[in-house]
């Protein structure tokens, strides 16, 4: 078991009169891949939220390996190690994938700090770090094939993948995964489950996996906590999960739903 | 690091801008005053086979520059190319100018100093006119252009400095001093006075001959005995028509006579504005609005308007001819900016006269116009001495009553002169050599 | 005490019917219509025309304004344009509500014979000519004030029981909510968007039926009113329709009670409040903006981003190595021989137009590469001007270096303004910049040592070297220097492009969001695109001022600079190129005096606007070589007629006016063209080489896998 590197406790967040969540504890461990799972309205998304630093709780603590992070900005975050990716993909623009890892990279280095110097078209050249650099991660992930395509040009499946390249760029411990698959068919889905897998085995980085797909977060995920009504109704290894009965009583309802693929 | 360069910047940009507001100060022409005493007359070449541009066997062409269009074309145009067109006319059809025609390219400045000197371009190196007439408050954009390529001018100054400083320029009231806020009269101060006003409200606009109009009267009422300046505003937009403020403002100030450096439809929306707030005022006056457009609007009646040349009421011979030239072309007359155009055109023949119409050129246009004495056009105007009254303010001014929205000359028809004058901030009196030439 | 209540009432009841129409058009269609203002000086046009020139009395020419009229130019504009923006980025909705702003006052100046009228021209009022007057608590009303005020009250209560009582109100409400939701409850959004448009005209044209009669027709006057209602929309969030109708009141009542106080005498101290008037509505729009940024964005400002298409964002044709020189290279070697076969007179021209070149490229920067639309630019480009030429004039610096300067004492308030909008968008960040920029204009720039009553600072041509780059015998030379200037300026924007600076712009004008977690500082990416730019728009500022010899402020207006940007964006707003050619062209295209102008402004104005090919008729006509082909044969086309024609063209005032509206469908039909013409053409070529390519893999694939 590894250490654990991003927790919450006891988190709460109130939306006027709405409790969206009630005092949960959630942790992801280093090294490894962990699933937040849960009904529609459950709180996911809000508890994604206070991980990644979009919301402020009302009340708890956010630490990363001991850091306090709870008011901490999304490029703090950043520079601590947590990275994040998003449902709506958020790319950018005509920039082709590798420019993605560039930017994201040289952002990480500090080689962003020489306005002077790029205005007289200095400085930019890439350096045999940075070239080593990406392309092991574009190959780590398959995408070394479409690495100068524009990526507003790439199916949705790839986009996803390149936001988890352009996070794993930034050098980080842990990575944030705001639904990854949705939209995506089995065959894209493989496709991300194995970049996962790639990059906690090869580079050891964390991922947290927000998901409605419960089959895959039980295939890929060695802890899944699962959210209902804004609290934490299970948390355990997938086979405790399966197994158990609360998690199966919140599922029974939506289950049918979930059941008609868009 | 970049903190640091930030910083560098910042130091840099606050010293250079502390620097320029040490050092700044008004930008003030900074001209020699000319000098015509040595001036004589220069004759006309025996042959014309190389002519100056603009000058053909049968044509001469003259660019016309002035404000057709953005809102201040709705005073200037149609009426400044009808007086202009009206004078060419008679001049054209009459033989006035031997075997030659005079051909007019009107062309746009939109009030913009920058266009006017693209269009002064424009006349002299694309449409290779003679010469210009310019009826438009920024002729300054040209000016200098205009005097190094030794084009003459004409036209009316509108308080422009630029008629007093470039001897190439002949206003048809020639008397226009290089910095109007530093040599004026306090003319507009003494007619109050004549008129039975004791404390004074000025009320202009932010435009530039507004501004400086209401600027010397402000000065002009704080340095005449008997007069009290109670209040003061050079704050109206030219777009403004809401004058409820101002008019409370002046009710509650007590005046009992205001002056009006603004015209039109906003002197209209004032005067209403005054009779709504009930303010009894003794004397209006505003310095334009001659214009049988104007006499009837809203508010108006029992105004006094002020015109620099003598009204059509006098009915000189002067004004006669001008009447006949406009009917000729079935143009209204009574025009304020009409008889301005007429006027400008008419120094433009004048000059081309004085070049001698054999073969004109603008060396001669420029030298032979400026000697012209005594010049009244028979009637129309005070008369003028072109070399003498350069550079120096206007003394006088006619002035007329609206009386059941017709014009009524007062002063028995006389105009009324100026007995002080702000001469760079000494306040002086009125010389009679001075006088003399008007 | 009381006239100036009656005063600010009745500005205020203007403005508020005004920003009525203006915040139900943006609720629910998302558009913020810069032409408001335009389409009440349609309707006042109108109303003019009917009761002045077609003798009708005054009620019935009213209604067949506000209540015929009106709603049927809401509607046809929506149909045409307004529907096809909700879509559309928000610099295209920007530009294309900008292109109606300047089309439809010279569409109403053709129809209508208003430009004859010669004199300042004032409508008859509802409340009789000359109005009544009655007394009320002390102060003189007169008919025409009350009914503004009572029309005024009149819409409001209406307006309420319309949205709340009514069936219409309700469904408005809801697909004003949540279009999807609405939908599927059977209510037609776009029927619904349709009619908001045609109320929200009726609206605006009210206002301008009542603003008439009190305050002239003038197109000043009416951006006036909607710069008012600017402020008051944004002090309603952009939504609230009754926070902008009180704070349209709140804005008339604060301006007309100033009038009180203009200048104090404290007894110790003289104050003077000149300028603070105007200054009411951008004060306390800039106080709401930064106030209201505190509230989540999400909250604020719904980005409806239904995603670029294909073709909308395809990338820019990318050559590498020495080819990428081909076309730079090209252009310098056309720019350098113009000389050659241009007269002396254009050459002055030209000039002025790669001085405006320059000063565009700040758009290029600000906004082609930090994505943000900045309404300030212009601004910082006059204050560039104004302290190059005190410096020159008065204090005697060398030329050169005061341009330096001046690009240097930009900077800082470019800076300055990066701070405050840091947490705005899209319409929050233009809105911003303008009552920024409009504050600069009556504090700093209504200065009398700049302003000079209008004449402004002069001044001369730099002097270095001996070589003469005066008017008589320079032109040559300072147009050399100026394509030098310009040459080294587009280098440098370029440079910043493709370096790791321009990777982080890019980044962080394509989502911010992303940017962020990326690691990028929002702060500092938007102080670099502000202050670089600002470094250019001084530099070009003073460029342009010395190009004809002062600074003026009318040549550094707000709403200029709004059309500036406008151009830009047309010919594209990320092309260094685009942004020349803007810049000649908005020098060359004045108003026509001759044939050749008016031929000239024609052909550009059709290639702008792209349109040819659907003119001709045929889809296959609409790929790059067809566009350029029916571009060529239009313009020899027309120029071949106009020529043999053996008449001279006598171009009548309202012909005058017909370039004006081509620019401004122009701008309008940008919408379909969002990159600007230059970029388009470009980027077509490269599109279908890619989709060539793509298909030749895909079928090299499927080749092998069978």
């Amino acid at each position: 078991m590894s250490a654990p590197l991003l927790t919450a406790e006891e988190i709460v967040v109130r939306f006027g009169g709405v409790v969206a969540l009630d005092g949960v504890d959630f942790t992801a461990d280093a090294r490894a891949i962990t699933g937040l799972v849960g009904p529609n309205g459950a709180g996911k998304t809000t508890l994604f939220g206070i991980l990644s630093g979009l919301l402020r709780p009302r009340a708890g603590r956010v630490s990363f390996d001991g850091t306090d992070i709870t008011r901490a900005s999304p490029q703090r975050r950043s520079r601590l190690g947590i990275a994040r990716t998003f449902q709506r993909l958020e790319l950018f623009g005509e920039m082709t994938v590798r420019e993605h890892l560039v930017v994201a990279h040289r952002v990480r280095m500090r080689r962003d700090r020489s306005l002077l110097r790029d205005l007289v078209g200095l400085g930019s050249r890439p350096t045999l770090d940075e070239d080593e650099t990406i392309a092991g991660i574009l190959e780590l992930v398959g995408l070394d094939a479409v690495a100068e395509q524009p990526v507003i040009l790439l199916p949705l499946g790839t986009g996803r993948i390149v936001e988890i390249a352009r996070a794993l760029a930034t050098a980080p411990r842990i990575v944030l995964l705001d639904e990854p698959t949705s939209g995506l068919d089995v065959h894209e889905t493989e496709q991300v489950a194995s970049a996962l897998r790639a990059a906690r085995d090869d580079r050891g980085v964390a991922f947290v996996v927000v998901e409605h797909d419960v089959e895959l977060v039980l295939e890929l995920c060695e802890a899944i906590t699962v959210l209902d009504f804004g609290r934490v109704i299970a948390r355990g290894t997938p086979s405790e999960i399966r197994a158990s009965t609360d998690v199966q009583t919140a599922y029974l309802g939506t289950r049918a739903a979930e059941d008609v693929a868009p | 690091m970049v903190k640091r360069r930030m910083v560098a910047v910042i130091v840099a940009s606050v010293l250079a801008t502390a620097a320029s507001i040490v050092t700044g100060g008004v930008a003030g022409a900074d001209h020699k005053p000319v000098n015509f005493d040595k001036l004589k007359l220069i004759k006309e070449p025996a042959s014309c086979d190389e002519p100056d541009q603009g000058i053909t066997d049968d044509t001469i062409k003259v660019g016309v520059i002035s404000i057709l269009s953005g809102p201040q074309a709705t005073s200037f145009a149609p009426s400044t190319m009808q007086g202009i067109e009206a004078r060419v006319e008679r001049a054209n059809t009459t033989g006035e100018l031997g075997d030659r025609q005079i051909e007019l390219l009107p062309v746009d400045d939109a009030a913009d100093p920058a266009r006017n000197l693209t269009a002064a371009q424009q006349l002299n190196e694309e449409e290779q006119v003679f010469g210009v007439i310019s009826q438009t408050n920024v002729a300054k954009g040209g000016a200098e252009y205009l005097h190094e390529e030794g084009v003459p001018v004409t036209g009316w100054h509108i308080g422009e400095g630029v008629w007093g400083i470039y001897e190439n320029m002949f206003s048809w009231r020639p008397s226009q001093p290089p910095d109007p806020r530093t040599i004026f009269t306090l003319r507009t101060a003494e007619v109050l006075k004549e008129l039975g006003a004791k404390k004074i409200a000025v009320v202009g606009s932010n435009s530039e001959s507004s501004a400086v109009n209401t600027a010397q009267t402000v000065t002009a009422v704080e340095n005449t005995k008997g007069l009290k300046l109670v209040y003061d505003t050079a704050d109206v937009t030219p777009e403004q028509q809401d004058f409820t403020g101002i008019a409370a403002q002046i009710k509650d100030s007590g005046a009992d006579g205001l002056y009006m450096a603004i015209a039109g439809l906003q002197a209209s929306g004032l005067l209403q504005a005054l009779d709504q707030a009930g303010v009894e005022l003794k004397v209006r006056v505003l310095p334009g609005g001659y214009d049988d457009r104007a006499a009837g609007l809203a508010g108006y009646e029992g105004s006094y308007v002020g015109t620099e040349f003598a009204p059509l009421e006098v009915n000189a011979p002067g004004h006669q001819q001008y009447i006949e030239d406009m009917e000729a072309l079935g143009y209204d007359p009574l025009r304020f900016f009409s008889i301005h155009g007429y006027l400008g055109a008419n120094m433009f023949i004048e000059g081309i006269k004085a070049a001698g119409v054999g073969c004109p050129t603008r060396e001669a246009f420029i030298n032979n116009l400026r000697l012209l004495e005594d010049y009244d056009l028979d009637g129309f105007f005070v008369p003028a001495d072109y070399a003498k009254v350069f550079g120096r303010p206007q003394l006088c001014i006619y002035y007329l009553q609206i009386e059941d929205a017709a014009f009524v000359p007062i002063f028995d028809g006389e105009p009324f002169c100026a007995s002080h004058v702000s001469d760079d901030g000494k306040i002086r009196k009125v010389k009679k050599s001075e006088r003399a030439i008007g | 005490m009381g006239p100036y209540i009656l005063s600010g009432l009745v500005l205020g009841s203007i403005s508020a019917v005004s920003v009525l129409g203006l915040v139900l058009t943006y609720s629910s269609s998302r558009v913020f219509n810069f032409a408001h203002g335009a389409m009440a000086y349609f309707i006042a046009v109108l109303y003019w025309w009917l009761t002045d020139d077609q003798g009708w009395s005054v009620w019935p020419a009213a209604i067949v304004s506000v209540l015929v009229v009106a709603p049927l130019l809401g509607l046809f504009l929506w149909a045409i344009v307004f529907r096809r923006l909700t879509h559309a980025t928000p610099v295209v909705r920007f530009v294309s509500t900008v292109g109606l702003w300047v089309a439809i006052p010279a569409l109403a100046r053709i129809i209508f014979p208003i430009i004859s009228a010669g004199s300042d021209v004032q409508t008859r009022g509802l409340g009789g000519t000359p109005p009544g007057q009655f007394d009320v608590l002390g102060v003189t009303v007169n008919w025409n004030q009350a009914t503004v005020i009572i029309g005024a009250a009149a819409v409001a209560v209406g307006f309420t029981i319309l949205m709340r009582f009514t069936p219409l109100g309700l469904m408005t409400r809801a697909a004003v909510d949540s279009p999807r939701v609405a939908a599927i409850a059977g209510i037609n959004p776009s029927a619904i968007t349709a009619i908001s448009w045609m109320l929200g005209t009726m609206l605006a044209g009210l206002a301008g039926v009542l603003l008439s009669p009190l305050l002239g027709i003038s197109e000043i006057q009416f951006t006036l009113l909607l710069v008012v209602s600017l402020a008051a929309a944004v002090l309603g969030r952009m939504t609230s329709i009754p926070l902008a109708f009180g704070g349209a009141m709140a804005i008339g009542m604060i301006q007309g009670l100033s009038e009180k106080w203009e200048s104090a005498n404290l007894g110790f101290v003289e104050f003077s409040l000149d300028g603070f008037k105007p200054s009411v509505p951008f004060v306390l729009m800039l106080i709401a903006l930064l106030a209201y940024q505190g509230l989540r964005r999400e909250q604020f400002e719904v980005d409806l981003r239904a995603g670029p298409t294909e073709e909308e964002v395809a990338p820019a044709a990318r050559l590498t190595g020495w080819k990428a020189a081909i076309g730079p290279i090209a252009v310098a070697l056309v720019l350098l021989s113009v000389p050659i076969w241009l007269n002396d007179f254009w050459i002055g021209v030209v000039s002025q137009g790669v001085a405006l070149g320059v000063l565009f490229l700040t758009f290029t920067v600000v906004t082609g590469e930090g994505g943000m639309v900045s309404l300030a630019q212009v601004s910082l480009a006059g204050i560039g001007a104004f302290t190059a030429a005190k410096l020159a004039t008065d204090a005697e610096w060398p030329v050169w270096l005061a341009l330096l300067a001046g690009g240097a004492v930009a900077v800082p308030i470019g800076l300055l303004l990066a701070g405050l909008t840091l947490r705005l968008g899209g319409l929050y960040l233009a809105l911003g910049t303008l009552a920024f920029s409009q504050l600069l204009r009556f504090t700093v720039f209504g200065r009398d040592d700049f302003d000079n009553f209008g004449s402004g600072v002069a001044i001369d041509r730099p002097e270095f070297l001996g070589i003469d780059f005066s008017i008589s015998g320079g032109r040559d030379n300072f147009y050399y220097l100026l394509v030098i200037v310009f040459m080294v300026a587009a280098l440098v924007v370029v440079n910043l492009r493709r370096s790791t600076t321009g990777l982080v712009l890019t980044a962080m004008r394509s989502s911010e969001q992303a940017a962020a977690t990326t690691g990028i500082s929002i702060l500092r990416s938007k102080l670099i695109a502000f202050g670089t730019s600002a470094f250019i728009a001084g530099l070009g500022g003073g460029l342009f001022a010395v190009s004809f010899g002062r600074a003026t402020n009318v040549s550094f207006e707000v709403l200029v600079g709004i059309v500036w940007l406008a151009i830009v964006v047309t010919w594209g707003v990320r092309s260094v190129l685009g942004a020349l050619m803007a810049g000649i062209l908005y020098v060359v295209v004045s108003p026509p005096t001759d044939k050749l102008s008016f031929i000239f402004v024609i052909i550009v104005v059709f290639a702008m606007m792209g349109e040819t090919a659907r003119l001709i008729g045929s889809k296959a006509i609409y790929t790059a070589r067809g566009a350029l082909l029916g571009v060529g044969v239009l313009a020899v086309g027309i120029t071949a007629i106009v020529l043999l024609l053996p008449v001279e063209i006598e171009l009548s005032e309202k012909a005058k006016e017909v370039p004006t509206l081509l620019f401004g469908l122009g701008a309008v039909f940008l919408a379909r063209q969002p990159r600007g013409v230059l970029f388009d053409v470009m980027n077509r070529i490269r599109l279908r080489q890619l989709q060539r390519e793509r298909q030749l893999a895909d079928g090299a694939t499927a080749e092998a896998a069978t």
